[in-house]
C-alpha cells in the first residue's frame, strides 16, 4: 500500500486507535507516524477513551491457575535472562505457545565486565516483573477497596527498585511455589541491605508471621526479617546487614513465631538474585 | 479486565487465557517498549490483549487477510496517570452511562470494530452501510464517549490528556 498522507492518517485515526483496520492499513498508518512530525494529535484524542470501552464488559475471572501459569512463565524466563551459572533450580518449560526463549547473556570472562553488563539486565527484568505484577494487581475485581494497601505495596516496590537499581544491587523475582500463592520482589544490596515486597499472602493469626530468608549455596538458610501481611495480603520488609555474596536465594515461609533459625517448610515463594559477589 | 476483553473478543474461555497468559509474558519481554508516561500499564497491557485477541480472532477466519506473524504490537497512544488507573477508578457504571450517551450506530460500530475484531470495511458490508458512514460514526462515537468520560466519568477528574 502507498504512503499515507496527513491526510489520510487523519481519516484512518479512528479505525486506528480501535485496531480497526485492514493490517496493511494499520502498518501504512504506523510507518506514517514513525516518520511524520506532525504530531497527529486526534490519535490521542480519539484514542483516549478506547481503553475504557474494556471497563463497560462486565468483570470476569479466569481459572484460578492461569495467574500462576504466567508468573511460571515469566520466571521461567528471568531465569533464563539471568546468568545460567545462578540457576539452581530448573525453570518450568515454556508453553509451546509463546516465542522462543530468549538466549541467557553471553558469557564474558572477565567478572568484573560481566558484572558490569548484568546490572542493567537485573534492573531491567526487575522492572518488567514489577510491571507484570502490578498490572496483576489490577487483576482483581475487588482491588478498588485493597487501594490504601496497594499503594504501600506500590511505594515498597519502588524501594526494591531503587535498590535494584543501585550499584551492585541485584533483585530476585519471588516466583510462587504453589498456584495462588505470595509472589513477589526482592533486591539485594552489596552492603546488606535487602528489601521484599510480596502480595498475595494469606492471613496470619496468633504469633504467625512470614519469615524472609537468604539461601547461599550449599549452606542453611538465614533469617533475615519477619513481617506480617496488611489486610490485602500485602508485605513489604525493609531489612540492612544481611550476609552478602555473591549468588543469593530469597526466599519466603510462615511461621509459627518470630525469631526461628530454621524454616518451616514449604518455602512459599523464592527467587535467586544473581549476583557479582 | 484483561481476560474480560479477551474473552468477549475471542468468545472463547480457553482462547482467552492463552492471549492473556501470551500477552503477559510478552509484556514483560518487551518491557523495554513501554514508555512510562505514555500510557498506564493497564493501558498498555490491555493494548496488547486486544491486539492478540484480535489477532487470534482473525487468524479463525479464512476470509479475512492473515495477519503477518507476531506483528509488532502498537504503541499505547494514550496519554493518562500510571497508578490510580491500574489500582481502582474502573467504573463500569460510568463507562456504560457514557456509552448511552452514543446513538445506537455509535455504539454498534465501536463494538463492532472494537470487541468484533471487524475492519471497517467489514462492518461497512455486514451493516449494509457505505464506508465513509461507518468511519464517521466511529470518529464520532469515540469523541462522544470521551466528552461523556470527561464530563462525568472516570476521566472527569484528570487534566485533559490529549
Amino acid at each position: 500500500m502507498p504512503p499515507l498522507s496527513c491526510d489520510d492518517v487523519r481519516e484512518l485515526a479512528a479505525g486506528f486507535v480501535l485496531g480497526a483496520l485492514e493490517n496493511d492499513e494499520m502498518a501504512a498508518v504506523r510507518d506514517h507516524l514513525s516518520t511524520c512530525s506532525d504530531l497527529h494529535a486526534e490519535l490521542a484524542e480519539l484514542g483516549g477513551a478506547v481503553p475504557y470501552l474494556a471497563d463497560s464488559l462486565e468483570p470476569v475471572e479466569p481459572s484460578a491457575n492461569l495467574k500462576g501459569r504466567i508468573l511460571d512463565a515469566i520466571a521461567a524466563e528471568a531465569g533464563s535472562i539471568e546468568d545460567a551459572r545462578a540457576r539452581t533450580s530448573a525453570p518450568t518449560a515454556l508453553p509451546a505457545t509463546t516465542e522462543p526463549v530468549r538466549p541467557a547473556a553471553p558469557i564474558v570472562s572477565l567478572d568484573a565486565e560481566r558484572v558490569r553488563r548484568r546490572s542493567p539486565l537485573t534492573w531491567l527484568a526487575a522492572a518488567a516483573a514489577v510491571l507484570v505484577i502490578v498490572a496483576l494487581g489490577a487483576w482483581n475485581v475487588s482491588i478498588r477497596r485493597d487501594l490504601d494497601g496497594a499503594q504501600a505495596y506500590a511505594a515498597s516496590v519502588d524501594r526494591v527498585l531503587a535498590l535494584a537499581g543501585a550499584p551492585g544491587g541485584r533483585a530476585a523475582i519471588l516466583g510462587a511455589a504453589q498456584p495462588g500463592g505470595p509472589s513477589g520482589l526482592a533486591a539485594v544490596g552489596p552492603d546488606g541491605r535487602v528489601e521484599v515486597a510480596v502480595r498475595g499472602l494469606a492471613p496470619t493469626s496468633g504469633t504467625q508471621v512470614y519469615e524472609a530468608w537468604v539461601i547461599f549455596p550449599d549452606r542453611d538458610p538465614i533469617a533475615i526479617g519477619s513481617f506480617t501481611p496488611n489486610a490485602n495480603g500485602f508485605g513489604t520488609l525493609t531489612v540492612s546487614g544481611a550476609p552478602v555474596g555473591a549468588t543469593v536465594t530469597v526466599a519466603l515461609t510462615r511461621e509459627p513465631t518470630a525469631g526461628r533459625t530454621a524454616p518451616t517448610p514449604p518455602v512459599l515463594s523464592s527467587g535467586v538474585a544473581a549476583g557479582s559477589g | 479486565m484483561t481476560y474480560a476483553l479477551a474473552l468477549r473478543i475471542t468468545g472463547d474461555s480457553a482462547l482467552a487465557e492463552d492471549v492473556v497468559q501470551e500477552a503477559f509474558v510478552g509484556a514483560w519481554r518487551n518491557a523495554a517498549r513501554y514508555e512510562q508516561g505514555r500510557g498506564s500499564v493497564k493501558t498498555w497491557l490491555l493494548s496488547i490483549v486486544h491486539h492478540r485477541a484480535i489477532d487470534a480472532t482473525r487468524r479463525r477466519r479464512p476470509t479475512t487477510v492473515l495477519p503477518e506473524a507476531e506483528g509488532p504490537t502498537p504503541a499505547p497512544l494514550i496519554v493518562s496517570d500510571v497508578w490510580p488507573e491500574v489500582a481502582g477508578r474502573l467504573d463500569r457504571e460510568a463507562v456504560l452511562a457514557a456509552l448511552s450517551t452514543l446513538s445506537d450506530v455509535q455504539r454498534e460500530a465501536l463494538e463492532l470494530g472494537y470487541f468484533g475484531g471487524l475492519t471497517q470495511q467489514e462492518i461497512a458490508t455486514r451493516t449494509d452501510t457505505p464506508l465513509g458512514t461507518v468511519k464517521s460514526r466511529m470518529r464520532l462515537g469515540l469523541l462522544a464517549l470521551r466528552r461523556a468520560l470527561e464530563t462525568d466519568g472516570p476521566m472527569s477528574d484528570r487534566t485533559a490528556s490529549a
